[in-house]
């Protein structure tokens, strides 16, 4: 009978073992963050590192200028639009729902720093001026200043009384600021913000960003393909024909002075002579890119919504887009 | 030993000389044993001659009403419909469509999609799939049909329209207008290629024909999708069908084809056995009583309202080769009573009363074990398993009551059938030296080697996994039309064709979908889902909104986001009221999160699920819940739960079952054990093999086990009963009775293993995949079970059972030959000695 025990446990073993095999694994993991999986809206060079913000409230970074990202989501869910570094610790990232968040580490970890101000309003963009004050903008005229490199901040009114508009960019120019807006505006402030002067706008749609060329002229850019030239430090403006009908998201100018815009539809457009003349060409993923930087080996780096992807050609041909992302 | 044989067989043609000329005379009670088995065998053959008109005319209208047979495929059959993610598939299937979707990718040969011709292939074919069998219209998108359209923001505000013009007559610029048209929409990569070389016609299949209210039948959706292939694939342009209907349209067609092989099977069968048996007579009796139950079952299935589908349609084959089995053991040991000197009917008789226990046991067995398949809640399944039962039960009449009453009928003399040149003995020698196999010496080896194989069978069966393995339609081949098909769109498109679909229900007074806090879930969930592995695009409500909101901003990325303010949030969700249902229903409680995955292999969708199944647990909420799943991958991922949870419960079920067959007829645990324990060791090996060929675990693997286990058993009911017999009646010990019943049984046996293995091993030619995969699998369940009752079970027997079944060891344990007293065996034999006497007195009164 003994015999007959052991050969029925045999059995049932045999028959449950098969079965045992598929039992669940252990508690699932959370999923890392792919960079081409996110919609990223603002790219910003930190010494050697790049740093990435989206939707959710996602931070990206990249060690190795774009090849490979790693990152993590923020106290907020909140897209984030805009990042500035003061220097390789201390950032500021802004977005969407009055969201401004703090860094004193390089961008590993980051704290929300409460701005009453803003109340539930969008940030668009955030600018480190030269005399170490950031200055955040957005939604319905929103803009507020800080001296204590972003701990605190205050509003400001900006242009006029009556001003309402989306603030998409604030440069510093000389010693002048130079605000690009909604519905065509431009602006100027000599006096870091105290007063602004409206400047007659070349175009009725709306500018989203605004480049200090290494020339010394400046480059507006925005809806629908526009981007207009001023060799006045923005007095007045010249159209430039870029040859496209995407919208223009963002721009950057290298260390070498070569200009690169990007835009909606995966649109990268290019330029060696100071935004006189672009080449364009079609980033693989074919969705809007937010912003892309030429890395220190001459590379050009973008970011946008799914798509994050390095060019390694110094010179890109229309059709040599590759796509690293990660 | 031989001494012992002889002894039978003079007793038996005495009886059946004694017996003399009454052949065709009336039968007598007495004749047969005072038992229930007696009782019925007097009465099949007191009344044979109605009973064989009868069973004629019953063969001959199920056959006619077999012409009326058709091979059918249906959605909803093969999904396991009362699995949790199929509610959820049912709930919605009404407003968001079904899971069956058909795609038509038409292919430019030459240069791109913007040619007259090619344009007028596209309008023809969108045309054409308006009138397809089940076609849900509104779901009908190309670019011809008025819900693709494409939206621009201008200075002024939206500009949109449909791709292709109304107006449109492939004019030069008009042609123009459509690329840019096309360029400025999202419909790139989804109905149009992104290099401009394809574009495709999609429309969604409802379960039933809109008009007739009928169940639509795959099969005719498939032939006018070929239809359309057929009028417009030429020089120009290639056309691609995929979706389920036509794999499953393709499916049907080959299932059809491998009738084919039903032919080549009962060749090979008939060859065999005339080879085995010398005799032409006995052949055809032995194919006739195997087809017939195979008529009555294909003519039972119109009368019950059943079809066969691919799946069902290798029944027939199983119920032939199960008939060939049993009729073999039948023909078999008719021969032996005649060549023993009996006449046909004596012989016809005492066949019925040998065989009928054990032959109805192993019937009753393979029931059951096709019984247990039924537990899988998948109608497909359960309609096999009702065939497979059906087919069975019928074999029990047909087997067991029509054969022995036809061969009654059969004359043969003892020297006619000497001269036969039959392999029925031909084991014999073989039989005698394997016979030490039941000695506990002799059983070391064996069992040793089978607790290597069990060892080998462990290591490997980790590896078994469940569901799919392969790429495209695994039931078909991978160089099919069909899975080329597949790889042509998935190679074309961005979107892929494996969808699964999560709908995320919102709670609340009117359109609760407008809350930002529900909005803000679904955003995660779908920027949780993008980061999955596996996952190859995300598309939901949220992201619709957040694209709408950006191009409200003139088409500013950084206005790409969730809004803060409700109206804003109306705003996107009004956009997608354009769209129809695709990411809400109409009072926007329920909204679709379309994942689509870069393949279904088993691995692939449990990882996204279990993803999935974590958002949950950490998110739902009264307000809003996260409902698994439609789309394919859907009903894959159910399907594999399903076939999950089922493998270990029919597994279990049958062999409980099995078993508690075994213990009913032999009474004994140790029996049962040692006919058990062999067929755990084929299935173990069976799982392993299939780890090792990459064959999931699937809908049509989980009946391959229980009809593997429910056949296999056969072999070890017979040989055990003759083992049994043997030791119980004549006092034999195990070994000899092994011989006796190896003799008797063992070359039938191993016949009949080898015919059903190479019936069913003809399905490896098969178009289809899954009927290749089954008849390997089946094949080798079939061979080696025979090997494991012929080698392992009597070493088991060795041990477990020793010589316990020798009444004069039963509980003595006397040594053999020391009879002090009568026995109950001795008793017995005298009484049934009285008996035969008795009998034999009265009929040859009666003859005279």
């Amino acid at each position: 009978m003994r015999s007959a025990l052991a050969c029925g446990l045999l059995w049932a073993v045999s028959q449950f073992a098969s079965v045992g095999t598929f039992a669940a694994e252990a508690a699932v993991a959370k999923p890392a963050i792919k960079a081409s999986r996110v919609a990223l809206f603002d790219l910003a060079a930190v010494g050697k590192r790049l740093v990435a913000v989206g939707e959710r409230g996602v931070v990206m970074q990249s060690d190795d200028e774009g090849r490979t990202w790693h990152g993590d989501r923020t106290p907020t869910s909140r897209a984030l639009s805009a990042v500035a570094f003061q220097d390789d610790k201390v950032g500021i990232a802004v977005g969407h729902g009055g969201v401004l968040l703090r860094t004193e580490d390089g961008g590993k970890s980051w704290r929300v720093v409460e701005v009453s101000d803003a109340g539930r309003d969008s940030f668009l963009g955030v600018t480190l001026l030269r005399d170490g004050t950031f200055i955040a903008y957005g939604a319905f005229g929103l803009y507020v200043e800080s001296t204590d490199q972003g701990k605190s901040w205050v509003r400001k009114k900006v242009v006029d009384d009556e001003f309402d508009r989306h603030i998409s960019e604030v440069i510093e120019v000389g010693e002048r600021l130079l605000l690009v807006a909604e519905s065509g505006m431009i602006a100027v402030s000599p006096d870091k913000g105290a007063t602004w002067r409206k400047i007659q706008s070349p175009y009725e749609g709306s500018f989203f960003g605004v480049l200090k060329l290494k020339d010394g002229a400046l480059l507006t850019y925005g809806m629908r393909g526009n981007a207009y030239r001023s060799v006045d430090g923005g007095e007045t403006w010249t159209k430039v024909e870029i040859g496209t009908t995407s919208a223009l998201n963002g721009g950057s100018v290298g260390a070498d002075g070569r200009v690169v815009l990007v835009g909606n539809n995966g649109l990268i457009a290019t330029s060696d002579d100071n935004a006189q003349s672009f080449d364009l060409w079609r980033a693989p993923e074919g969705l809007p890119l937010s912003r892309a930087l030429i890395g220190s080996d001459g590379a050009l780096i973008y970011v946008g919504v799914m798509a994050a992807g390095r060019i390694e050609t110094a010179s890109p041909k229309r059709q040599s887009a590759g796509n690293i992302g990660s | 030993m031989s001494k012992r044989i002889d002894e039978r067989r003079i007793e038996k043609s005495s009886s059946a000389a004694a017996e003399g000329g009454l052949v065709h005379g009336e039968f007598r009670s007495e004749e047969f044993a005072d038992n229930l088995i007696g009782r019925i065998g007097y009465w099949i053959f007191h009344w044979r001659t109605p009973l064989l008109i009868l069973g004629i005319l019953i063969t001959l209208v199920l056959g006619f009403f077999a012409t009326q047979l058709r091979v059918t495929a249906g959605f909803t059959k093969m999904i396991p419909l009362n699995h949790e993610y199929m509610r959820t598939f049912i709930d919605y299937q009404s407003v968001f469509g079904g899971a069956d979707k058909v795609l038509i990718g038409i292919k430019v040969k030459k240069g791109d999609i913007f040619q007259p011709q090619v344009m007028e292939t596209v309008r023809g074919i969108t045309e054409e799939a308006f009138y397809l069998k089940g076609v849900d219209r509104s779901s009908l998108t190309s670019l011809f049909t008025p819900n693709v359209r494409y939206n621009e923001v201008v200075e002024e505000g939206f500009q949109s329209g449909n791709l292709v013009p109304a107006d449109f007559a492939g004019r030069p610029d008009q042609m123009e207008k459509v690329k840019q048209n096309i360029l400025k929409s999202d419909w790139v990569g989804r109905i149009v290629a992104s290099d401009m070389t394809a574009t495709m016609v999609v429309a969604t299949l409802s379960d039933r024909d809109h008009e007739t209210g009928q169940r639509v039948d795959l099969r005719e959706v498939g032939r006018q999708l070929e239809q359309i292939r057929a009028k417009y694939e030429g020089d120009a342009v290639s056309v691609h069908l995929i979706g389920f209907a036509k794999s499953s349209a393709d499916i049907a067609e080959g299932a059809a084809s491998v009738l084919g092989f039903f032919a080549v099977a009962f060749a090979i069968t008939a060859v065999l056995l005339y080879w085995y048996s010398g005799s032409l007579m006995l052949t055809a009796w032995a194919l006739v009583a195997a087809g017939i139950p195979v008529v009555w079952l294909l003519g039972l299935l119109p009368l019950l309202g059943l079809g066969l589908d691919p799946m069902s349609i290798l029944v027939p084959f199983l119920i032939f080769a199960i008939g060939v089995s049993h009729a073999v053991q039948m023909t078999n040991a008719w021969k032996l009573e005649t060549l023993a000197g009996a006449d046909g009917v004596t012989a016809s008789r005492n066949c019925f009363l040998k065989l009928f226990i054990p032959g109805a046991t192993a019937l009753l067995a393979n029931a059951l074990g096709f019984m247990v398949i039924a537990m899988v809640d998948i109608e497909i399944v359960r309609e096999l398993a009702v065939t497979a039962t059906i087919g069975v039960t019928v074999m029990i009449m047909t087997n067991k009551v029509l054969l022995p009453i036809l061969l009654s009928y059969m004359k043969f003399s003892a020297v006619t059938a000497q001269k036969l040149d039959g392999k029925e003995t031909a084991g014999d020698s073989l039989w005698v030296r394997i016979a030490p196999l039941a000695t506990k010496r002799g059983a070391v080896l064996p069992i040793v080697l089978s607790l290597s194989l069990m060892a080998f069978g462990f290591w490997h069966v980790r590896d078994l996994k469940i569901g799919d393995m392969g790429k495209g339609v695994p039931e078909l081949r991978a160089d099919s039309r069909y899975n080329q098909d597949v790889e042509v769109v998935t190679s074309n498109f961005a979107i892929g064709v494996d969808l699964l679909q999560v709908i995320a229900e919102a709670k609340g007074d009117d359109s609760p979908c407008v809350e930002r806090a529900v909005q803000d879930k679904l955003e995660d969930f779908e920027f949780t889902m993008r980061q999955v592995d596996g996952v190859a695009a995300v598309r939901g409500l949220a992201g619709y909104i957040n694209a709408v909101t950006q191009d409200f901003a003139e088409g500013w990325v950084k206005w790409r986001m969730m809004p803060e303010e409700k109206a804003q949030i109306a705003q996107g969700i009004g956009f997608a009221t354009r769209l129809g249902n695709e990411y809400r229903n109409s009072a926007c409680t329920a909204m679709p999160i379309s994942i689509y995955t870069t393949d279904h292999q088993a691995t692939t969708i449990s990882h996204v699920v279990d993803q999935i199944k974590a958002f949950k647990a950490e998110n739902d909420s009264d307000t809003l819940q996260f409902r698994l799943a439609s789309g394919n991958v859907g009903v894959m991922a159910a399907t594999n739960e399903v076939v999950e949870t089922s493998d270990k419960w029919v597994n279990f079920t049958l062999f409980a079952s099995v078993a508690l067959l075994c213990l009913a007829t032999f009474r004994s645990m140790r029996v049962t054990l040692c006919i058990i324990l062999p067929l755990a060791l084929v299935t173990l090996l069976c799982n392993a093999i299939m780890a090792m060929l990459g064959i999931g675990v699937k809908v049509n693997t989980l009946p391959v086990i229980a009809l593997g286990v429910g056949v296999g058993v056969d072999y070890g009911i017979y040989l055990f009963e003759r083992i049994k017999h043997e030791m119980h009646e004549r006092n034999l010990t195990l070994q000899e009775a092994f011989i006796e019943a190896l003799k008797q049984r063992g070359t039938a046996s191993l016949f009949t293993a080898v015919t059903m293995t190479v019936s069913v091993a003809t399905w490896a030619f098969s178009t289809l995949k899954f009927q290749a995969d089954m008849g390997i699998l089946l094949a080798f369940m079939f061979l080696v079970n025979v090997f494991g009752a012929l080698l392992l079970m009597p070493a088991l027997a060795a041990y477990i059972v020793g010589d316990r079944l020798r009444p004069g060891t039963e509980r003595t344990r006397a040594p053999e030959g020391e009879h002090g007293h009568a026995t109950p065996f001795e008793l017995r034999r005298e009484h049934e000695a009285q008996a035969r006497t008795i009998a034999e007195a009265a009929t040859v009164a009666t003859a005279k």
